[in-house]
């Protein structure tokens, strides 16, 4: 399996020091997390496992999840300040560590709330920023964010996956990779799409009004980030965003 | 996607083409973007390293205090009289001192591979550009080639500490600065392979073991030495000395020894330098006071 594809997996991200798996990687999972939640959040409970367990003050990886969560890019001067950032934002941050064994050193179990939406998720950063959701409210699955993806949850039916892409190839849309998890037959289900380029908003409400489908997330691909450098304040802050479409 | 660095090399050299004309090539194909859009995303984060290089050697300090202003040490040493060796060598040993030790100062940098061996290549590349006085092109075509090369050690091992110790970091880091080099010197691209197999085989078993679980100590050194490698393997490949192993092997060979590398040296500081006297006293001073008064350890 090739984690790495791209030159910049590479060479990048430029990011905030000190490590690219423990605070960029962890940036990126925050990041990934507060797009499929896509709304306010109020409360988020992190567990951390192996290496992010026992390293994880050293190397900033509370800093770094919560910054992610806030939508900030891993370059951004103020991962530093992310506790007062989320106080500030009025997001409860609780921070727990586990001994659980995991498959990989560096792991973390995100649980997201607001008044009425919970989320939880797993995260694993692999090295030099590069990182893999592998479940997503219980949901065994593989999110790397580094091409743009939409996320399906549905009531598992016939046909939900032909509808799918027939929508998609109407709008001439390219599946690069596509995964189907579910809870039991005719039970809620997760589907997942890499797509290469964009989706248009028109085809996202397209595939939101197909029956049976509860909600649709576009997902923008994580290696378009902000060059600190040459921008501004304001284009440095919550700069992932617009690659976000949201929830339908 | 080619896996083998040598069916890379095999197809370079058959099209008589650099390896930076194939890694940008495979880029393009894979990402989507124009040449230019890449070019200038990579100038973008030479800038990164630029900058980091100089606010480093200005004198920085990291937060808990256990490291900093070495470069700026090195670099005044460099200026005296006493210098051993005022070469590439002691050059490159500033330049990435100088960026790791931002890097633990949690300033920007940018990642190569990765932040803890963020030092190494740009260590490599700026003394070189001083040296053969690179333009700005061929030192993106450097970035480029390194990349590829990290690219294929990545896929076929590891460039994490946490899945193979500090030889799948600075290890990786020196491997691939060590073919970039010898592109940059106008060596073949067999000739970077023997170089890269030659660096990453100085570095193999290298561990992480970071005290107090910080990026600081022994990682910035292990940067300057990284560069020493780097060089010192380019050379011998430049010179005609070939690796006995060839580069895949070598790789896979860090890959498998990163596997069988107990936890407590992969970046979980509960092994080597972390568990010294030495080390243990810093990291409880790190958790009692939040910081590390290295004049009483």
């Amino acid at each position: 399996m090739s984690v790495y594809r791209s030159l910049f997996d590479i060479i990048g991200p430029v990011m905030i020091g000190p490590s690219s798996s423990h605070t960029a990687g962890a940036v990126r999972i925050g990041l990934v997390a507060r797009s499929i939640f896509g709304r306010t959040l109020e409360e988020v409970r992190i567990v951390l496992f192996g290496s992010f367990a026992h390293t994880y003050q050293g190397h900033g990886t509370d800093l770094a999840l919560i910054s992610g969560l806030l939508g900030l890019p891993t370059s951004s001067e103020k991962i530093r300040q992310a506790y007062d950032l989320a106080a500030k934002a009025n997001m409860r941050v609780i921070i727990e560590t586990s001994e659980d064994p995991t498959e990989h050193a560096n792991t973390v179990d995100l649980y997201l709330k607001s008044a009425d939406h919970t989320l939880s998720l797993r995260g694993v950063s692999l090295g030099g920023g590069t990182i893999d959701i592998t479940r997503i409210n219980g949901f065994d699955i593989h999110l790397s964010a580094e091409n743009p993806a939409i996320m399906f949850f549905y009531k598992d039916q016939p046909g939900i996956v032909t509808q799918v892409t027939g929508v998609l190839a109407k709008a001439n849309i390219n599946i690069s990779t596509m995964e189907v998890s579910r809870k039991g037959k005719g039970e809620l289900a997760l589907m997942l799409i890499a797509i290469d380029g964009r989706i248009p908003t028109s085809v996202m409400e397209e595939l939101g009004s197909i029956g049976h489908i509860d909600q649709v997330i576009a997902l923008g691909a994580l290696n378009i980030e902000p060059d600190l450098i040459s921008d501004s304040e304001q284009k440095e802050e919550y700069s992932y965003d617009p690659q976000i479409t949201g929830n339908y | 996607m080619i896996h083998k660095l040598q069916e890379i090399i095999n197809l370079c050299e058959r099209e008589g083409i650099a390896l930076h004309e194939y890694f940008l090539r495979t880029e393009v194909e894979e990402s989507g973007d124009t040449e230019e859009a890449i070019l200038r995303h990579m100038e973008q984060n030479l800038s990164v390293m630029e900058q980091a290089a100089h606010q480093g050697i200005e004198g920085v300090k990291s937060r808990s205090g256990m490291t900093g202003g070495d470069a700026k040490l090195l670099a005044e040493y460099l200026q005296s009289e006493k210098a051993l060796s005022r070469s590439i060598y002691t050059r490159a040993m500033v330049y990435a001192t100088a960026i790791n030790e931002v890097n633990a100062a949690m300033g920007v940098i940018c990642a190569t591979p990765t932040a803890g061996s963020s030092g190494t290549l740009p260590g490599v590349l700026f003394a070189l550009r001083d040296d053969l006085k690179l333009s700005r092109c061929e030192q993106i075509n450097f970035l480029i080639t390194a990349a590829g090369c990290g690219i294929v050690i990545g896929n076929q091992a590891s460039i994490s500490g946490a899945e193979g110790g500090c030889q799948a970091e600075v290890g990786s880091a020196a491997a691939m600065s060590a073919a970039a080099i010898v592109e940059a010197c106008g060596g073949s691209p067999s000739q970077s392979g023997h170089a890269l197999a030659i660096a990453l085989k100085n570095l193999l078993g290298l561990t992480c073991d970071p005290v107090a679980g910080l990026v600081e100590v022994p990682c910035i050194m292990r940067n300057t030495a990284g560069v020493v490698i780097a060089i010192s393997s380019a050379e011998m490949s430049l010179a005609g000395v070939k690796s006995r192993i060839p580069a895949d092997e070598v790789i896979d060979t860090m890959g498998k020894i990163g596997r069988s590398m107990p936890p407590a040296l992969r970046e979980t500081a509960l092994g080597g330098l972390a568990q010294t006297d030495t080390g243990l006293e810093m990291a409880r001073q790190l958790k009692e006071t939040g910081h590390i008064d290295i004049e009483s350890v």
